[in-house]
């Protein structure tokens, strides 16, 4: 879904906007606001600092800053108050603690009081820098004009118009080129939050003019008014605000300071001469905020605030199944257009039939303009549906339906297919269960048939431990199988077998069946040499090897041949050499014996 | 000696061979009949012809008592009834643990009876999964080859002696004892007489076979509990804290069927 904020004209709503999503967030962090009241003062006269720090239960003051020419009271206890506050739709409950500091000028002039540390419910906050104007008399009264026009109640998240108009006398018109609106109260008020206001018509400004001593503020000319024998000239600011919170809103009193400086920024105005200030004061006023009722508010309501008139047009009436049609909503009156959440077609019952690409957002301050991008897949489908928003509309004081009117519409079907409702319901797959098994892919259970028990599976380890432990022991009786005669024995078979394969002469054969017997029988070669098997076999001890005679009678045979071969004159030649495959036969037949 | 061998071997294949050729059995006809019920939508006949299919005189044993559990947790199931479908689904896993469709029916009516995954994915839960990927009897077979494996090493270490040949000992005891984990693992986890709880939400364990004993302990839908005797009406369990109670017979489905 694409959403594009459109800018309004200048950042006052966008200001606007972040400063109400920030409140729209639960768990909200401290805010601390501080104003003079009045911003302008007559040498001699008291003023008082207001201190307010939103959504804290406890807080303190551990110093106020020291201003020359300015002398604060004490601080005092501070004052509690809670309230309800609906952002977007929201309600929540909120709580704000204030100090009212008595504040006495000791002299003329313009005091800026620096930021001081307010500590709040465990943190340490820091006010703006304040100014408040102390001048030797507020003379000029008859010459001046200010007016405020505000109502009197609204409704919380209701936006509402404050209209100020100022003016001077028409003689003395030329004589000015300094123009100050000082209203203490702006930025400065908890609960009232400034939004995107209605634009000055081009050409009906005549300039800036201060606001609060300052940045410039563009002014709108508003003709003239005779009042007695005087005419005066007027200018206007229109401002739009949103009160947050129920209560009333106290605007202290506000300043129209004119007259003529040196070092004006109002250029167009600037004609040279003496210097002087007049004041027009504007008296305070309160304006009540009443609360949203909770009773009969529906479950989806939007947040909207105010009277709506809505309207809606379709870019296409004509269309095939899976068009695109661009459904455009715009809602206009004097509700808080642009934060209510707008409808979602795709949550609603009767867009089931449409799918809802996305949709584009603009807002202004005086309206509201969705376009939806919808496509019907249904070629029964013969119309939009209303887009319905829930409102709390100001006029009846109560919650209403505001809905678009449907739009007829024709859908053709898709040709070659069999309808997008039917391939969204396709589309749509589910998990299920798997179906029921009406064969068993799989063989018998043979491990069932053949599987050992359990008992026999434990018998079994006690049998081979068991088992290792006596043939080890039997094993061991005879020697270490791992000590290096025994592995010398072991090898003899192969050693042999290598050997006879290397041997080239009787005598290599000789000594390699000699290296055998030695190894068989834990000798050395050497004993072997000369040795008559047959009467060793006859004469050996119990505990030695033991050599079969008919064995020993075939080893004394080969030993004579080998002899024979290499004492007859073969030494040194191949003639005479015995088969390797005999001689290992004949190996294999005395290691099986017991050698 | 080589003829005796082969002719020995001759002899025991053809003797595996029919040990794992499955009887022909007189239970085709009732199977059949249940699917066509089954297929036609009439669970109530389906459910009927497999419970007669599981009456001892069939004889159905392993993989083909499995099948007809888990057609029984289908009709469960298709009748509304998840809780029982994740008992038949159970009891049929136990006697054919890799079967991929039961598992798939048995997540599937875990999550419809709002019971969490049987398999929570989590490394505990794939260790259970994998020793438990084998019947008792395939475990025991595991653990059988283990033995052998390990007595062919000890033999070898016996009369070679040596360190190798030590090494090789260790090492044939751990293979023996990695063969061996399946069986262990269900010797020491499985309950003689399982049963799981198919009461909606959590069934009351009470001290007494009475409705108006108190309640000692409540078991939640899903678990397993341990079933320790039986009355018409009620069954006595011992619940995974060790607490042992009566339930209603309704309250718990006994994997063992």
């Amino acid at each position: 879904m694409t959403k594009i904020l459109q800018r309004g004209r200048g950042l006052a709503g966008a200001v606007a906007a972040i400063a109400l999503s920030a409140l729209a967030s639960a768990q909200r962090a401290p805010e601390v606001k501080a104003r003079f009241d009045p911003g302008v003062v007559k040498l001699g006269s008291a003023a008082h600092l207001f201190v307010e720090v939103e959504n804290a239960q406890t807080g303190d003051i551990p110093a106020l800053p020291q201003v020359q020419g300015l002398r604060f009271g004490a601080i005092g206890p501070f004052g509690t108050s809670s309230y309800t506050e609906i952002v977007n739709g929201r309600v929540s409950s909120r709580f704000s603690i204030t100090w009212r500091i008595p504040v006495q000028p000791l002299e003329k002039g313009e005091f800026a009081v620096p930021p001081f540390t307010v500590r709040a419910d465990g943190r340490d906050l820091t006010t703006r820098e304040l100014r408040l104007r102390v001048v030797e008399d507020l003379k000029g009264e008859e010459l001046g004009l200010l007016e405020i026009d505000a109502p009197k109640e609204v409704w919380q998240g209701q936006p509402f118009i404050v209209e100020i108009r100022v003016g001077f006398e028409a003689g003395i018109s030329g004589r000015l080129n300094y123009y100050n609106l000082v209203l203490p109260w702006l930025d400065e008020l908890g609960g009232l939050v400034e939004l995107d206001g209605p634009p000055i018509p081009t050409g009906k400004s005549p300039g800036k003019i201060y606001l609060n001593s300052r940045h410039g503020l563009e002014v709108e000319s508003h003709g003239q008014r005779k009042v007695g024998e005087s005419t005066f000239l007027l200018m206007r600011v229109r401002k739009r605000f949103v009160a947050t919170r129920s209560g009333t809103l106290t605007f202290p009193t506000s300043h129209f300071e004119f007259g003529r400086k040196q070092d004006s920024l109002t250029s167009i105005f600037n004609r040279g001469g003496e210097e002087f200030v007049y004041y027009k004061r504007s008296p305070p006023f309160d304006v009540l905020v009443k609360p949203v009722p909770e009773e009969e508010r529906p479950l989806d309501w939007s947040g909207a605030v105010g009277h709506v008139e809505v309207n809606a047009i379709a870019d296409r009436r004509d269309v095939v199944a899976g068009d695109s049609i661009k459904l455009t909503v715009e809602w206009t009156g004097d509700a808080n257009l642009e934060f209510f959440d707008e409808p979602d077609p795709a949550r609603l019952d009767a867009f089931r039939s449409f799918r809802v690409y996305g949709t584009q957002d603009r807002k202004t301050w005086d309206r509201r303009s969705v376009t939806y991008d919808l496509a019907p897949i249904d070629p029964a489908v013969t119309e939009i549906p209303g887009v319905p928003l829930s409102v709390f509309d100001t006029r009846s004081g109560r919650y209403a339906i505001v809905s678009t009117k449907p739009i007829p519409i024709r859908v053709r079907p898709l040709e070659g297919a069999t309808g997008l409702a039917a391939a969204a319901t396709a589309g749509g797959t589910t998990v299920d269960l798997r179906d029921i098994q009406t064969r068993d892919a799989g063989g018998g259970d043979l491990a069932a048939r053949v599987a050992p028990a359990g008992r026999m599976l434990a018998g079994l380890t006690v049998a081979i431990v068991a088992g290792w432990l006596a043939l080890r022991a039997w094993v061991r009786r005879r020697g270490d199988p791992d000590a290096p005669r025994a592995r010398a024995r072991r090898r003899a078979r192969r050693e042999l077998e290598r050997a006879l394969r290397t041997a080239r002469t009787p005598a290599e054969q000789a000594r390699a069946v000699h290296a055998f017997l030695a190894a068989r029988t834990g000798e050395t070669p050497e004993a072997w040499t000369g040795r008559d098997p047959v009467r060793w076999s006859s004469a050996h001890p119990e505990d030695a090897p033991k050599l079969e005679l008919n064995a020993a009678q075939e080893l004394a045979g080969l030993f004579a041949r080998l002899d024979a071969a290499i004492w007859g004159g073969a030494a040194g030649g191949n003639d005479g050499k015995v088969e390797d495959r005999e001689v290992l036969a004949l190996a294999d037949r005395v290691a099986a014996g017991g050698l | 000696m080589r003829s005796f061998l082969a002719g020995l071997v001759v002899l025991a294949c053809t003797a595996l061979v029919a040990l794992a050729t499955p009887s022909a059995r007189g239970d085709e006809a009732p199977d059949a009949a249940a699917v066509a019920a089954y297929r036609n939508g009439d669970l109530a006949r389906a459910r009927a012809e497999w419970t007669a299919l599981l009456a001892p005189e069939h004889g159905l044993e392993g993989r083909e008592r499995a099948r007809i559990l888990y057609n029984l947790g289908n009709v469960a199931f298709r009748e509304g009834h998840p809780l029982e479908a994740v008992g038949w689904t159970t009891s049929s896993l136990r006697l054919r643990p890799r079967d991929a469709d039961a598992w798939a029916n048995l997540e599937h009516a875990r999550r419809e009876a709002q019971l969490a995954p049987a398999d929570r994915g989590d490394l505990q839960a794939t260790l259970e999964r994998l020793l438990g990927a084998f019947t008792s009897a395939e475990a025991r077979l595991l653990a059988l080859a283990g033995l052998l494996a390990w007595a062919a090493t000890l033999v070898f270490e016996a009369l070679r002696g040596g360190r190798s040949s030590r090494w090789l000992a260790w090492g044939g005891a751990l293979l023996a004892l990695l063969l061996a984990a399946p069986w262990l693992h269900g010797v020491w986890t499985r309950a003689v007489h399982p049963h799981v709880v198919v009461e909606e939400g959590k069934a009351l364990v009470r001290s007494e076979p009475r409705v108006d004993a108190a309640v000692v302990a409540e078991v939640m839908a899903g678990e397993e509990v341990e079933g320790l005797d039986a009355l018409p009406a009620w069954v006595k369990v011992r619940a995974p804290d060790g607490t042992e109670g009566w339930v209603g017979a309704g309250s718990v489905f006994a994997l063992e069927r």
